[in-house]
């Protein structure tokens, strides 16, 4: 399966190139009052809009400040998902979703093998496993449990 | 495409800034200079650059192939055909970029280098401008129109005492005596025999000899104080090598010089332009500076200032003799054309580096280098170089000795009211040192980062670089997303893929290989600012030695004036009146000092210069200054005594003092104790001033650069006078890099510091001294912020 690398908060993390619909230079982001903290706003991009979730805010203990500019990865639709993404279980949230990070690093290619179980002392639920990149670790991400975290509401009556 | 971010023509020419103009415009690739490393990055890039197109080419083909689906051969041909447009703007941008980096390299060293060969020049007129004062000074000594007026009379009443006695054979020993070669003024074996003749001659005028005869005798006496005063003045001066006294008739009657003497008392100067131009002259304030000249006086090439001795050292008087100084030119020429060059680890002067000065002929008349660029014979320099118009710094490449030079030059425009001689001095510098890289794995202090940003870099690099960070960005990206595009059409988009792959890593690499261009372009950048302060530096601390050798040298000759040791010995109100009126009349000739002080052995002022401070002064005892102190320590007329830059209670209006100072002898002796101190208070604040201010960095206009300071440190590292009062204000210690506080004597360093927050290039240099005058341990400093 092919991944995509990025650095946020001091570290390297993946996603599946097929979960992308496309890289870009930041546009304008329109806050949203009263969201959560993680989310940047709203932006719109050739008429296609999305939930911006700035990924640097997700971690628990950040390294670094937050590259400014950065980049924005758009998201993958669920109902834009091609039969091969599906077959190898890559899953996407049912609205447009952008992630907001320092920089985009490589496209590679992994096997089931690589990836190594997450560490105990890695506190975030959304990262599923690690694998070694070039003298780097590289932590994979998976999406849903990152969005549903912070987009499905939850506990409210 | 955008075109405003691209070097256009228009800005590349304000690379160059309007004196690059004359310069031959652009550096092609094919330059000679441009370095094989240079040549072999812009072949690579260009060629992986000019790889995309085919690249992109088959992907728009492979598109039609792989897709039946019109918008997503669409979105493949759109990608394709921006990655195209990127390089063509990349290849655009490398073209321009080499030129750009050699024309900023061209510029800056001859910045430096014109700088430094003005600095020469200015060095020279400066010294110039201090010896046409000298010569007019001392050629109203009393000691010299006493000497030659009496010569006059006695000679004239010799040559009646010939006419009366006729043709007789009783007079024919006096009258051999008179034509003598050996002069009868001068030599002593000479004047004895004329005073035997003068015996010998008939009855009758018999009382009238015997009269002549002792006057005989004592001009040769006069003739000695008059060689003993100008002794006194060449121990004061060291630069002259001999200072002479002629008649109206242009016989030397005295000299400084006690090797020459000999040979030079007695000899004819009538026929020498130096001479003749100083009996024209209409008052005490005018000189003749001949231009370097053949002279009976000197065996090496003279350079002379002379002045006319005046009747009674009137100002006003006839002139009845004439003064000439012979001035050391070629030891003083050699130390300034030392200076300022390459030097490799044992102090060698590195091949290809040559320095002269040319006069207004374009003869070459002092060079660091006989050997090779020979004095005496026109410079082979283009003519425009050769002679350069006043005030004009030209440039231009020739080839000397068989090695591609640069040649930077600059004309003297004179100083201050002395008009200099049309001379002008040249730099050689071997061009391969101009266009050599910059010095790589340097400890630089400073992040690549924060150079690119920093005012040292030029805006037109600065947005190449913004440009091509933007283009590898761009490109990056494009690629990214064609490969995630591939991945999504599964089997079909197989082929795309390595496409993309090529894609991305061409961009990378041509990006990155011009962004290290970049960074080695700023490197260099930096690297010659650093070498420009320095250069600032140590022309400021330079200029100051100078002067300050000049003040050492006026107070030891002061000191050995008549009526100060005069008034001393005998203090009468009389001859201290006498006294203080000299000192008006010196400190009205010298704009560069404040006041002058007599102090007598117990630290009582006895006379001062400025009238109106005399009464406050008398109350003053400067028993405990350090500048009396150490003055009465000397044993010998030869010795000062300086007292550092600090307040003075001589001056309760100032806060700081320069005041040099010498004992005062009885009868002018070379060598005795003290009978009392002459004391000069050097107008400091303002003389350094007008220093520092031409030593700041100026930028490629000729405009000063905003922010820039010029300071003087003394031993302790406290400022003693700046540019700046508000950063550096005098009287505060500064925190320099150890670097640069560490300087020995004669060193200069540069580089990196961090003042309240705010970055700064800093170039430093240490006072070596000029000649004897051994400096106070001064440090001058130059910094600019980036």
């Amino acid at each position: 399966m092919q991944i995509v690398t990025f650095a946020a908060a001091g570290g390297l993390h993946a996603i599946p190139v097929l979960a992308v619909e496309e890289f870009t230079r930041p546009v304008a982001v329109t806050p949203v009052p009263l969201a959560d903290r993680r989310v940047a706003g709203l932006m719109n991009l050739r008429g296609k809009s999305g939930t911006v979730i700035d990924l640097r805010k997700c971690f628990a203990n950040p390294t670094g400040d937050p590259a400014v500019p950065g980049k924005m990865i758009l998201l993958e639709t669920a109902d834009h998902l091609t039969a091969e993404a599906k077959r190898l279980s890559v899953r996407a949230f049912r609205e447009p979703v952008v992630l907001m990070v320092d920089r985009i690093g490589d496209i590679l290619t992994v096997r089931p093998g690589d990836v190594k179980p997450r560490p105990a002392h890695v506190a975030e639920r959304f990262v599923v496993g690690v694998l070694r990149h070039d003298d780097e670790y590289v932590s994979l991400i998976d999406l849903m449990v990152l969005i549903d975290d912070i987009l499905t509401p939850k506990g409210t009556p | 495409m955008s075109s405003a971010l691209l070097p256009a023509p228009p800005a590349a020419g304000a690379v160059a800034g309007p004196t690059a103009a004359a310069a031959d415009g652009k550096f092609s690739i094919f330059s000679p200079v441009v370095t094989v490393q240079h040549r072999e990055f812009y072949e690579r890039i260009v060629s992986e650059l000019n790889g995309v197109f085919p690249i992109c080419t088959q992907g728009k083909c492979t598109a039609v192939e792989v897709s039946g689906d019109a918008t997503e051969q669409e979105q493949i041909t759109d990608l394709m055909k921006r990655v195209e447009s990127f390089s063509a703007e990349l290849l655009e941008v490398t073209k321009q970029l080499f030129d750009q980096f050699y024309q900023a390299k061209e510029h800056f060293c001859r910045m430096i280098h014109g700088t430094t060969a003005y600095v020469k020049i200015n060095l020279m007129d400066r010294n110039l401008m201090e010896r046409t004062c000298d010569v007019r000074w001392w050629a109203l000594e009393t000691a010299f129109s006493d000497v030659i007026e009496f010569r006059q009379r006695v000679a004239d009443r010799l040559a009646a005492l010939q006419d009366a006695l006729g043709d007789g054979a009783k007079a024919e020993e006096f009258r051999a005596c008179l034509s003598d070669p050996a002069r009868w003024e001068v030599n002593p074996a000479a004047n004895a025999r004329l005073r035997a003749a003068l015996k010998k001659v008939p009855a009758d005028r018999k009382a009238d000899a015997e009269a002549l005869a002792a006057d005989v005798q004592a001009v040769s006496k006069k003739v000695a104080f008059a060689c003993d005063r100008l002794e006194d003045v060449n121990n004061s001066y060291t630069l002259y090598r001999d200072l002479v006294i002629a008649g109206k008739d242009g016989v030397v009657i005295a000299n400084a010089n006690k090797a020459t003497r000999a040979r030079v008392l007695g000899l004819t100067v009538a026929g020498e332009t130096w001479f003749q131009k100083a009996l024209t002259t209409k008052d005490g304030t005018q000189y003749h500076a001949q231009d370097l000249t053949e002279s009976g006086v000197e065996a090496d090439q003279s350079l002379v200032y002379s002045a006319g001795v005046r009747q009674n050292s009137d100002n006003y008087g006839a002139v009845v003799g004439a003064m000439g100084v012979f001035f050391d030119f070629q030891g003083e020429a050699m130390m300034i054309l030392e200076d300022h060059k390459s030097r490799d680890a044992d102090g060698f002067v590195a091949d290809g580096w040559y320095s002269f000065l040319t006069n207004a002929q374009g003869v070459v008349i002092a060079s660091s280098d006989p050997g090779v660029i020979e004095p005496g014979k026109s410079a082979h320099l283009p003519r425009r170089q050769r002679t350069p118009p006043a005030g004009r710094r030209p440039m231009a490449y020739a080839v000397i000795e068989g090695q591609e030079s640069a040649v930077f030059s600059a004309r003297t425009d004179g100083y201050l009211d002395y008009p200099g001689l049309g001379w002008a001095s040249h730099l050689v510098v071997p061009k391969d040192q101009i266009f050599r890289s910059a010095e790589s794995g340097a400890q630089l202090g400073i992040s690549i980062a924060e150079l690119m940003q920093s005012r040292l870099v030029p805006d037109i690099n600065k947005q190449t670089f913004t440009k091509v960070q933007d283009d590898k960005e761009s490109i990056q990206l494009i690629s990214l997303n064609g490969i995630v595009f591939a991945s999504k059409l599964g089997k079909r988009g197989a082929a795309l893929g390595p496409i993309f792959d090529q894609i991305k890593q061409t961009g990378e690499f041509a990006t990155s290989k011009m962004e290290y261009l970049l960074t080695e372009m700023a490197v260099g950048e930096l690297q010659l600012n650093l070498q420009a302060l320095e250069n600032f530096s140590k022309q400021a601390i330079d200029l100051i030695d100078r002067n300050l050798f000049e003040r050492a040298a006026d107070v030891r000759w002061w000191a050995t004036d008549q009526y100060f040791w005069t008034a001393l010995k005998d203090p009468t109100p009389e001859n201290c009146q006498k006294a203080a009126h000299r000192m008006e009349v010196i400190n009205g000739s010298y704009t560069m000092y404040r006041n002058l002080i007599l102090a007598n052995r117990d630290g009582e002022i006895i006379a001062s210069a400025r009238s109106e401070d005399r009464h406050k002064l008398k109350a003053v005892s400067v028993y405990d200054d350090p500048w009396f102190l150490m003055a009465m320590r000397t044993t010998a007329s030869s010795e000062y005594a300086v007292q550092d830059v600090m307040p003075s209670k001589l001056e309760a209006r100032k806060e700081r003092n320069l005041i040099y100072s010498g004992g005062v002898r009885a009868g002018g002796a070379r060598v005795a104790d003290p009978i009392g101190v002459v004391g000069i208070l050097f107008d400091w604040d303002t003389e350094a001033k007008k220093i520092l201010a031409t030593c700041l960095p100026k930028d490629r206009d000729g405009e000063q650069i905003a922010g820039c300071a010029a300071f003087y440190t003394n031993a302790k590292h406290e400022v003693i006078e700046t540019t700046d009062p508000d950063q550096f204000p005098v009287g505060k210690a500064v925190a320099l890099p150890a670097l640069h506080q560490q300087l020995k004597a004669g060193q200069s360093a540069s580089g990196l510091m961090l003042l309240n927050g705010r970055r700064y290039i800093l170039g430093s240099s240490r006072t070596k001294g000029y000649r004897e005058y051994a400096g106070l341990g001064w440090l001058a400093h130059v910094l600019r912020p980036i």
